[in-house]
């Protein structure tokens, strides 16, 4: 047997490989060469004869699934697809006629194989060792001690059809006599086995009668992850779903394009992909009817090597992740370019050899030639997109994305009479935008829409309320952004990003591109600055205004700022329409206070409102708003603590003038009139408004 | 004018002038060579021979040259040179400091030969002085005799060391001045030898003379082999201008495997004195640069080794048929020797690659030379090929090469390759591909190492190591993806044969290549590779390795079938049948589509559940239980690889039909009889994976059962399924009114688990208990399993990932070759008496035949002898650095032998 000394050397060597494999810092590669040392250990072990053949048998079919799951799989984090990225260079320059191979095996001609031959004798060796002739009509039965259940004498002799066969079964072991059985007392114990068996059985029959409620308890049947996974399985963004090929390198933008169109397109997209994980629960078939009390169903059964192997949590997750693999795996059969009839598997010529390795599970997206109810399941925008959009050629997919999500706005609708006061801005605006934007034909020529616009004034004047404002007027693309998301760590990604912007904002036309605190990104250009956002600012403008930009572009870009003192020369030349957004006058601040207080509880009379807006004078919006919330906390205020618990919302009293007055001791004007001096003379000197 | 007295007539024709000789040269001429044959004084000889060379020889016409001078003059000087050699060699175990006179002969001897090299040298010196072209026959017995002399001179040289034994200084200087003669004689007659022609007509006899010429040379060059670098690089040039040079004449006389072997033999010789210069170095750590020039000038010698013999072989390569043995064994031994095999020296980084680099670049050509020549093929891929341990990783990667160079040949030298040898009168070989698994076998020492080779070199991305199994495979899946469909066959009866074969790590490549085949060729090839796979499982009448080994290749192929196919497949073998369950338990449900994986899970469970019902009411008579485990292996595949495919209603009435059968379990039935451990095997992980829905009374029958059982310490692969379960029951919360029962039960269960004799099933009581630990909401049982304190820190260095028994690269290197033997072994035992369905318990039961009691006897005398051999040349001289590591390692091997042998 094997020596303690070499047994502990070879066990410190699986537990070195056990470790590799299970850290998750273990690349597929590792982790494949990690199983075959196991398997080498096993082979060893099964040789120096410490396992048995079947035990080394059922080993090694263990751990061949956990290796053939990393080997076969093309998933790029946990597959190593073959070592073909290693194969196809090799194997690239020789002539590939591989659709030319024909089989020789054949069922017949493969048992003249010497190997095949050995197979059988093993086989019928085998045969003959499990069990010896004579005990082959040895009955297993129960050992009377080990069955002595607790539940045994209570059994209730139960009615159903099951139990008389198994009765019958009983008698005829008796009729056959005791000598078959070793022991006569195991008869009797046969006959308590028995009972026990039917015990198990005897909770079925009595839940058969709740067999017509089937239908509906149904629900529990359904995996209870069902849904929410449905919807996080869609969740996974269309991109991964055509991104995993390295051969699909340009569809997925298209598909891409085709999905986030515009956003209600997007939700079209989900669903398509959802229907296919709807379950049906037709279970008529089985005699024993599902057990109500049965404990429900945890979806997620995933006991047994098998789920484990590929490393998928959810059987759901599996089924989708499988289907993607199916799909994805053969776009090359039906592939977008050249459509044309289902060429054989793999050999195509037209992709030359490098394209060549293709894995051998077709689609069937199209036409059907085998398999009629096989539906094609998500196939469909890859088909309807649009072709490729060489604009986004060069542009990395990563930064698209970022652009898709985060800067595209979708916020509640705002309208202009949101906006208070500033009649002349919000008047110059839609001249800009509204306009041209419902009559692309009158507005051409000189009369196009100016690319830039420049909203300068304190801060809480709601500038950034008037971008908003456009975004859902103009029904235009809207891009929100902040300096931010522009300048990013590395250095050359920032201007890379202003390209990303513009390019997709070029797609989407016509686009509307709102930069919060303009300021930052565009200040002076002095010698002191950092070079890497010297380049974002050359970039920005050239995009804004450069070479490249063709005048037809429908591109609005829309600035904000409260330094505009500190904005470039280049840039306030490209900005044409400065439009200066000043304090909220008295009629502005009425109406703010008026739409504010309308919504809460409150009892101002119209006299008290024109002494707040008198009192109020020099508070901008955000000032205002502040005001109002600072009023109706009075009301809470006055109450006593004790009822703070108890009091139901009518019972609070309305926000009187008292509130206000108390409200305004501490809140107070954010904008000093210095500052307003700097935006009047900076108006006049660069405004553009009156 | 002619006085009679020798004397006289010398000191006269000193005053002689060219004229006067050449005038006088007839009459002259004859006395002088009767004064010369007569004489026996060696002065007064070496004197006429003198005057002869340099006065008269030159007026002799080339014609004549031979039978006046030649033939009378030389075979006296080579009786003189023996004479003097004689002399020399009865006088030299005499010669001591002391007695001066026997010294002073000994010098005179010494210095009279070299006056005779001299004088040969100068004769010969003047036929190369000649303008016309010499014809061979002019000077017919010139070359031999004079290679005769160099030939003994440089013998001579090379053992004074023991001739003159002690004071070998006394005359060192003279044998100094004595080589040197020697060593300008050489280069003055390779001088000659290039010059002379042989297109004349009679060429018959020249051949004769210039092979032997060649064969002389040859000899020399066996005996300067190690004296002067440079001389022997230069005969050893010699000798392949020459037969390069009358290639067409000498073609079929040279003796050609002598010239090979020679060959072979410097370049392995210069090899190994570059690698023991590099180890050296690498030993003493020191970068002494006196050192590392002698190693450039030995690599370069290498090299200039190589390139001659590729030349050579390009050249005479239909001649070479019964030399390639010897050249095959060359590659092999030098591809042994260099990183990363196994028994290479351990040497440098740098110093690797300049071999690397110079060497072996230089060598590689011959490989490409030798793939069409059929002898050689026949060699390497014949079936009786038994190599030593060392060289089969050689081997392995000398078919990868080949198959890398194969691709680029025209398809006929493939063939060659590639196709089995069919015709009886053929020497038997096998195809490329199985002579490749069959190496791949024999390297399972590297394999477990593993041994790391330079991995692709992809497009941009640095170089990674990669291990042996990875580097074959890739190579040979690149080979695969370049067969032309005339080998197809091969390849297919190949991977067959290696799938089927007995080693494990063998038939898990040649599943890789098939699946990459599968990925790489047709959809219908692939279906077709199904089709004959799953006839083949089927009709295996019985479980055995290889069949479950096909299982496992039938479950991959099937993940890579195309959809059509697999419904085509489902029809061809419907699952409805019983007859087919034997072949639905090895597929894997998660390779088909979503709708037919519902459609075969549903009718397999139906199928499964009947059979098992029919057995349940049928009297459960062991004879038929074979038919319930394959149901209950389809129902264990179908409930794991079905995913949700499979419904809540059927999967109650499996977990039915399994508490019915558990309920029939009897630990002493169970224990004795196989064919119940494997239902026990096969329902313990059914079980787990209900586990979460098994009623409490249920599982404490189970735990009773499996604590009685593993009483009885039940075969490893039962104790190893038990483990599965027990590793779920972490997730289950246990109700009360069974914790009584069960609790005490697991523990003791993990506990004996915990304790087990053989490794891997301990290994993986481990990885089970600690996935039982981290899930199980019972904690109070876990310190309960850890009874004894040895398995508690076990279990805690586990947890904490640190490994006991942790062994140096040597130890391990160490090992690894002497279990590759222990493998070796048991393959072999395993295909002579094809034991293969041994019956189910290990077979370290049965009496293994063990090895004779005289095997061991001399094994051990050789060891013993060895170490006596090292005892000696220690008291001779210093002991070489790299002495003391070997003496460790082997210190270690001899450990591990006496630990395993108590």
């Amino acid at each position: 047997m094997q020596t303690p000394a070499l047994s502990a050397v070879h066990l410190s060597e699986w537990q070195k490989n056990y470790f590799a494999i299970t850290s998750d810092t273990c690349t597929p590669g590792q982790k494949a060469d990690g199983y075959r040392a196991q398997i080498l250990c096993i082979q060893y072990a099964w040789a120096n004869s410490e396992i048995s053949q079947v035990c080394a048998t059922n080993l090694f079919k263990k751990y061949a699934e956990k290796y053939s799951a990393i080997i076969d799989s093309d998933n790029v984090e946990t597959g190593v697809n073959n070592y073909a990225e290693d194969i196809l260079p090799l194997a690239r320059c020789q002539q590939n006629d591989n659709d030319k191979w024909q089989s020789s095996l054949t069922s017949s001609n493969v048992f003249e194989l010497k190997s095949v031959q050995e197979m059988m004798q093993a086989g019928k060796k085998f045969q003959s060792s499990l069990m010896a002739p004579a005990d082959a009509f040895v009955v297993v039965d129960k050992e009377v001690s080990a069955c002595v259940t607790p539940c045994l004498p209570k059994l209730s002799v139960c009615s159903n059809a099951i139990e008389t066969d198994l009765g019958a079964s009983l008698s005829k072991c008796k009729s056959q006599g005791p000598d078959i059985l070793q022991s006569p007392p195991s008869l009797n114990c046969l006959q308590n086995s028995v009972p026990s068996v039917t015990k198990t059985t005897d909770i079925f029959p009595s839940s058969s009668t709740s067999s017509n409620i089937l239908p509906n308890t149904g629900v529990c049947a359904t995996p209870l992850f069902g849904n929410n996974k449905a919807a996080s399985s869609s969740s996974v963004t269309p991109q991964s779903h055509f991104g995993i090929g390295q051969n699909l390198p340009f569809s997925n933008q298209s598909s891409l394009l085709a999905g986030s169109g515009n956003p209600g397109k997007r939700k079209m997209f989900y669903t398509s992909s959802d229907e296919s994980c709807s379950m049906n629960s037709s279970l008529a078939f089985y005699k024993t009817p599902i057990n109500t009390e049965a404990r429900n169903f945890v979806g997620n059964g995933n006991g047994g090597e098998e789920s484990n192997v590929t490393g998928f949590k959810t059987a759901k997750e599996q089924l989708w992740v499988d289907q993607q693999k199916k799909y994805h795996n053969q776009p090359q059969r039906t592939p977008i370019s050249c459509g044309g009839t289902k060429k054989s598997l793999g050999a195509g010529r037209s992709r030359g050899p490098f394209g060549k390795f293709v894995p051998p599970v077709p689609r069937q997206d199209g036409h059907e030639n085998g398999g009629p109810h096989y539906k094609p399941h998500g196939a469909g925008p890859t088909e309807s997109s649009c072709p490729v959009d060489e604009r986004l050629k060069n542009i990395e997919p990563k930064m698209i994305d970022l652009i898709m999500h985060e800067i595209m706005d979708h916020g509640p609708p705002v309208n202009w009479d949101d906006i208070a006061g500033v009649d002349f801005a919000k008047a110059t605006i839609k001249e800009i935008v509204v306009w041209p934007m419902l009559r692309p034909d009158i507005f051409t020529g000189l009369r196009g829409p100016p690319k830039g616009i420049l909203l300068f004034g304190p801060p809480g004047t709601g500038k950034t309320l008037i971008g908003k404002c456009i975004a859902c007027q103009s029904g235009a693309t809207f891009f929100s952004i902040s300096a931010s998301s522009l300048t990013s760590k590395w250095v050359g990604e920032g201007e890379k990003m202003v390209r990303a912007l513009f390019a997709v904002a070029r797609c989407q036309q016509p686009a509307v591109i709102f930069i919060d605190e303009i300021d930052s990104l565009l200040s002076q250009r002095g010698d002191g600055e950092h070079e890497s956002s010297r380049r974002i600012k050359t970039e920005f403008l050239v995009q804004l205004d450069g070479a490249t930009t063709s005048s037809e572009d429908r591109i609005l870009v829309v600035g904000a700022t409260n330094r505009p003192q500190e904005i470039d020369e280049a840039a306030r030349r490209r900005l044409v329409k400065r439009l200066y957004i000043p304090l909220p006058e008295a009629s502005a601040r009425k109406q703010i206070v008026t739409r504010l207080m309308s919504k809460e509880h409150c009892s101002l009379r119209e006299e008290e409102i024109e002494l707040i807006v008198k009192k109020s004078d020099g508070f901008s919006g955000a000032d205002m708003t502040q005001l109002c919330r600072e009023a109706s906390l009075g009301p809470i205020r006055s109450l006593q603590s004790t009822d703070i618990a108890t009091i139901t919302p009518e019972q609070v009293r309305p926000i009187s003038f008292l509130d206000f007055d108390n409200a305004f001791r501490s809140v107070r004007p954010s904008v000093s009139s210095k500052d307003l001096e700097l935006y009047e003379n900076w108006n006049q000197t660069f405004g553009s408004g009156r | 004018m002619s006085p009679a007295d020798p004397e006289l007539l010398l000191r006269e024709l000193d005053g002689w002038d060219r004229a006067l000789c050449r005038r006088e040269l007839p009459c002259v001429l004859p006395r002088l060579l009767s004064m010369y044959q007569n004489s026996d004084d060696w002065s007064e000889r070496i004197r006429v021979l003198r005057v002869l060379t340099e006065m008269f020889l030159p007026h002799i016409s080339l014609s004549e040259l031979e039978e006046t001078f030649f033939s009378k003059v030389l075979p006296k000087a080579i009786q003189l040179f023996d004479d003097l050699l004689y002399e020399l060699s009865s006088q030299a175990q005499g010669l001591t400091s002391q007695n001066a006179e026997l010294y002073k002969a000994v010098r005179d001897v010494l210095q009279t030969m070299v006056q005779l090299l001299e004088t040969l040298t100068g004769c010969v010196r003047h036929i190369c002085t000649l303008k016309e072209t010499v014809p061979l026959e002019s000077i017919r017995t010139l070359p031999s005799s004079i290679l005769y002399v160099i030939k003994n001179t440089f013998m001579h040289c090379k053992d004074s060391e023991s001739l003159y034994s002690g004071c070998l200084h006394l005359i060192s200087d003279l044998l100094q001045s004595l080589f040197k003669e020697a060593y300008s004689l050489q280069k003055q007659l390779m001088e000659l030898l290039d010059m002379i022609s042989m297109e004349s007509a009679s060429a018959e006899d020249s051949i004769v003379d210039m092979v032997s010429v060649i064969d002389t040379v040859l000899g020399i060059c066996s005996v300067i082999s190690n004296m002067d670098h440079a001389l022997h690089a230069n005969t050893w040039k010699f000798i392949i201008k020459q037969s390069l040079k009358h290639h067409s004449l000498l073609q079929s006389h040279l003796k050609h495997k002598d010239i090979l072997s020679g060959l072979c033999k410097d370049t392995l010789f210069s090899f190994h004195s570059c690698l023991q210069l590099a180890e050296q170095m690498k030993l003493s750590g020191t970068q002494a640069s006196t050192d590392h020039k002698l190693f450039q000038k030995t690599v370069k010698l290498c090299r200039f080794f190589a390139n001659s013999l590729v030349h050579y072989t390009k050249e005479f390569i239909p001649f070479l048929s019964d030399s390639c043995y010897q050249l095959h064994q060359l590659y092999l031994q030098i591809y042994s020797k260099f990183p990363p095999s196994m028994y290479a020296p351990v040497i440098s980084e740098a110093h690797r690659d300049e071999i690397a680099r110079v060497f072996l670049v230089a060598l590689d050509p011959l490989i490409h030379q030798l793939l069409p020549f059929r002898p050689f093929l026949e060699l390497v891929l014949s079936e009786k090929l038994d190599l030593s341990p060392e060289l089969h990783l050689p081997q392995c990667l000398l078919l990868v090469t080949i198959m890398n160079k194969l691709r680029a040949q025209p398809e006929d030298v493939q063939a060659l390759w590639t196709i089995r040898s069919q015709f009886s009168e053929e020497v038997s070989r096998l195809s490329l591909f199985s002579a490749l698994f069959l190496s791949f076998q024999q390297c399972s020492g590297e394999l477990s190492l593993p041994v790391c080779l330079p991995g692709v070199m992809g497009d941009g991305q640095a170089e990674v190591p990669v291990t042996l199994y990875h580097h074959v495979c890739v190579h040979l899946c690149a080979f695969i993806a370049s067969t032309p469909p005339s080998h197809f066959p091969q390849l297919e009866r190949a991977l067959l044969d290696a799938v089927l074969g007995s080693s494990m790590i063998t038939s898990l490549l040649a599943m890789d290549s098939w699946c990459f085949l599968a990925r790489y060729g047709t959809a219908d090839l692939c279906a077709h590779h199904v089709f004959v796979i799953a006839h083949l499982i089927q009709s295996c009448p019985g479980e055995c390795y290889q069949l479950s080994v096909l299982g496992v290749l039938l479950r991959r192929m099937l993940f890579l079938m195309a959809p059509d196919q697999q419904v085509e497949f489902t029809q061809k073998f419907p699952p409805r049948e019983t007859e087919n369950l034997s072949l639905w338990q090895h597929v894997s449900l998660k390779a088909l589509t979503p709708d037919l994986r519902k459609q075969v899970a549903h009718q397999l469970c139906v199928v499964g559940l009947a059979q098992c019902r029919q057995w349940l009411s049928s009297g459960c008579t062991l004879g038929e239980l074979q038919p319930v485990n394959v149901a209950l292996s389809i129902l264990l595949t179908v409930c794991s690889s079905a995913g949700d495919a499979l419904e809540a209603g059927p999967q109650v009435a499996v977990l039915e039909v399994v508490s019915q059968l558990w309920a029939l379990l009897q630990v002493k039935q169970v224990s004795s009889q196989p064919c119940l451990q494997q239902t026990l095997c096969l329902l313990l992980p059914l079980l787990e994976f209900f586990i979460q829905r098994v009623d409490p009374q249920l599982i404490t029958q189970v735990f009773t059962v499996q604590a009685s059982l593993h009483e009885l310490t039940p075969p490893d692969h039962v104790r190893l399924a038990a483990l599965d379960l027990l590793s779920s029951m972490g997730k289950v919360v246990i109700p009360k009114e069974i914790q009584g029962q069960v609790i005490p039960k697991l523990a003791c269960l993990f506990a004996s688990l915990l304790a087990d004799r053989t490794w891997l099933v301990y290994q993986h009581a481990l990885e089970a208990f600690t996935q039982f630990a981290e899930a199980t909401s019972h904690e109070d049982v876990v310190p309960l399993c850890l009874n004894c304190e040895e398995t508690k820190d076990k279990v805690v260095c586990f947890l904490a990932k640190t490994r006991q028994g942790e062994e140096t690269a040597e130890a391990r290197a160490e090992r690894v070759k002497w279990e590759k033997a222990a493998c070796s072994a048991h393959a072999l035992k395993k295909n002579t008496d094809g034991e293969w369905g041994s019956t189910a318990e290990p077979s370290a039961k049965r009496a293994c035949h063990s090895p004779s009691e005289e095997q061991y006897k001399s094994a051990l005398d050789t060891a013993e002898g060895a170490l006596d051999a090292v005892k000696l040349l220690l008291q001779k001289g210093p002991a070489p650095a790299w002495l003391a590591v070997k003496l460790e390692a082997l210190q270690t091997a001899i450990t591990l032998l006496r630990s395993s042998v108590q």
